[in-house]
């Protein structure tokens, strides 16, 4: 199965030919290229994250999906994930007394479980900015809380192989 | 399509194999690692050292009248880069 998925970066002299891997500590599921299910997201994101140059770029890629660990649309794969995370973690908990971030887990998954079958992780994360919902938020005894009924897809690519195409499609200045 | 059987099968094994010594080993090299990437690739590049005087104005001088204060104004870097 191939998806349309949307890559973010800062605006460059010259466009890129290939995604960026992104080795931040706080990238969810480790080393990878990142790419956004919806191109609304990668906006988004350009717009409030990508601002070392003032500008942003969208590259849109044909991504195949055939062996992706698919956390978000496919049950079988979403509850052999969490279970997969869980027992991992408490092995290394009881084992070392510490608890692993989800990037040292997936570490752990592709470097000492050898998952290197898994070409990349769909898995949806938490927004943090509520203001693209088109609900009002739900108030409740003078505490407002908004429902996010749309998910924050991503998609964690290990392997390029599975990238089909990669292309400017949008540029646009960042939010000041 | 994913075997997830195998893959599990995988991962237990690994998990099996693993001793207290070795996880804490792992977990300890990513984070070292980690720490390390923080730092960047390069040299250090030494700073000149400029004697000069800081004068103090009455009102700088009040934010500083206060231990919290001083201890505060001990962790700001007065460092010159050359």
């Amino acid at each position: 199965m191939q998806r349309s998925m949307y890559h973010t970066q800062e605006k460059r002299k010259i466009p890129l030919t290939l995604p960026c891997k992104c080795t931040r500590d706080d990238a969810w599921l480790g080393d990878g290229y990142y790419f956004w299910y919806d191109q609304d997201d990668a906006d988004r994101w350009g717009r409030n994250s990508k601002k070392k140059t003032g500008s942003f770029e969208i590259y849109r890629s044909e991504v195949d999906c055939s062996n992706v660990l698919d956390t978000v649309f496919n049950e079988e794969h979403y509850l052999f994930w969490l279970k997969q995370i869980e027992k991992a973690a408490k092995h290394i908990v009881k084992k070392t007394g510490q608890k692993p971030t989800l990037k040292e887990l997936n570490d752990y998954f592709k470097e000492r479980a050898t998952w290197h079958e898994i070409k990349g992780i769909l898995f949806q994360d938490l927004p943090n900015n509520f203001n693209f919902l088109m609900v009002k938020p739900i108030r409740y005894r003078n505490k407002k809380r908004p429902f996010v009924y749309k998910k924050r897809i991503q998609i964690a690519v290990y392997n390029l192989d599975i990238i089909a195409t990669f292309a400017l499609i949008f540029t646009d200045t960042c939010k000041i | 399509m994913l075997d997830l059987k195998k893959l599990e099968e995988k991962l237990d094994s690994a998990l099996a194999n693993e001793t207290e010594d070795s996880l804490a080993e792992w977990l300890n090299s990513k984070r070292n690692r980690n720490v390390f990437d923080s730092l960047g690739l390069g040299q250090f590049e030494s700073k000149k050292t400029i004697h000069g005087q800081i004068l103090v104005s009455w009102d700088s001088y009040s934010l500083f009248n206060t231990t919290e204060n001083i201890c505060n104004v001990a962790n700001i870097r007065f460092s010159l880069a050359a």
